[in-house]
């Protein structure tokens, strides 16, 4: 790189606005269905096709310049910047939920049991409640889907513990590998980290078919139902992506892209998935094992 | 006690991944520290998921469901 190459100027793009129509359309026809507005839904389903078109259509278009050996310093390190502030907001995300159950058991659950200065709480509201999480044994349970049992965590959580767990390890086998520039290791290593990834998913849909066909356990099933379903379930769709982005990097390295010394789309992409992992370390012990 | 190790382990668990992060951020491409601290955390969570399952195992934790 040239000294004097300190900024670096893009050529126009029509992507980000491509971008903006498909976010309002989304947004547009989300809020439309809400109100039972009929184009709401077509609307809304358009809206996505047309990110989805963006992100493919943009982010093609980064690979292509960064083959090409379009990019510079100053370019990389914006990527990764980038990328700082994506993980900023995944992280504030999942600290929302995690604190919703945080609150939901450490205080709000035992306060209508009349705990701290709440005794008059728990007298006028319902007398008979007691405060034990998991609540399934609700103070008014005609409007609630009431639970009959609950998923075991030394059963499908647990195997799904190790799985994720092991996917992290090949990931690392595979980063390895890319840092050795030892090419067919790093196929392998991706490779076995997706179909983890993948199995992983399977499990947690039958988890999810045994939760709703067999234990009555939904997301209509009062703070417990609502805060399991979406942890659980926005895990679960942060996996699909990661896994999503595993692939388009493993096909990526089958293409001869990427070397020891320039590959940040697999370092991001490796870091999401070690952190949607801890993520998931973090529910086996707070909403399954329920320490 | 159990409850102290698991999030002392844990808490070196977000630690690691914190400091991946960080070397991923500074350090450019190819980051040897990144990796090592990525490893490093694998390692402590499969000691961490090991030892809640020994734990079980010996009786010493038990989910608090009510079934």
């Amino acid at each position: 790189m040239q000294s004097n190459e300190q900024y670096y100027v893009p050529s126009g793009s029509y992507w980000p606005m491509v971008g903006s129509v498909g976010m309002a359309a989304m947004l547009g026809g989300f809020a439309s269905s809400l109100h039972d507005n009929s184009i709401g839904t077509g609307m809304m389903v358009l809206g996505l096709g047309i990110i989805l078109f963006m992100v493919f259509g943009w982010m093609g278009q980064v690979v292509q310049e960064s083959e090409a050996g379009q990019y510079n310093q100053q370019v990389d390190k914006s990527f990764r910047i980038g990328m700082g502030w994506f993980i900023f907001s995944e992280v504030m995300f999942f600290a929302a939920f995690f604190g919703a159950l945080f609150y939901a058991r450490e205080f709000s659950v035992p306060w209508l049991a009349g705990e701290g200065n709440n005794a008059w709480t728990g007298q006028l509201l319902w007398p008979e409640f007691k405060a034990v999480w998991p609540l399934i044994e609700m103070p008014n349970p005609e409007v609630f889907a009431v639970p009959s049992g609950l998923i075991h965590a030394w059963e499908i959580p647990a195997i799904n513990t190790m799985l994720l767990l092991a996917s992290g390890a090949t990931l690392t086998w595979a980063h390895w590998a890319l840092l050795n520039n030892k090419r067919e290791q790093i196929i392998y290593g991706l490779m076995a980290t997706i179909t983890l990834g993948v199995v992983f998913l399977a499990l947690q849909v039958a988890e999810y078919g045994e939760a709703y066909g067999h234990l009555n356990l939904k997301m209509t099933s009062g703070i417990y139902g609502s805060t399991f379903f979406m942890l659980t379930g926005f895990h679960g769709l942060h996996v699909t992506l990661g896994t999503i982005m595993l692939i388009v990097i493993l096909m990526r390295v089958i293409r001869g892209h990427f070397n020891a010394e320039n590959h940040f789309g697999f370092e991001a992409v490796a870091w999401y998935w070690h952190f949607v992992d801890v993520v998931w370390l973090g529910l086996f012990i707070y909403v399954y094992w329920l320490v | 006690m159990i409850k102290l190790v698991v999030l002392g382990l844990f808490l070196f668990i977000l630690y690691s991944l914190g400091s991946a992060l960080y070397y991923m951020m500074n350090d450019g491409a190819g980051s040897h520290r990144m990796l090592r601290a990525l490893a490093m955390r694998i390692g402590a969570s499969i000691v961490l998921f090991a030892f809640m399952m020994f734990a079980f195992w010996m009786g010493w934790i038990r989910p608090d469901g009510a079934f």
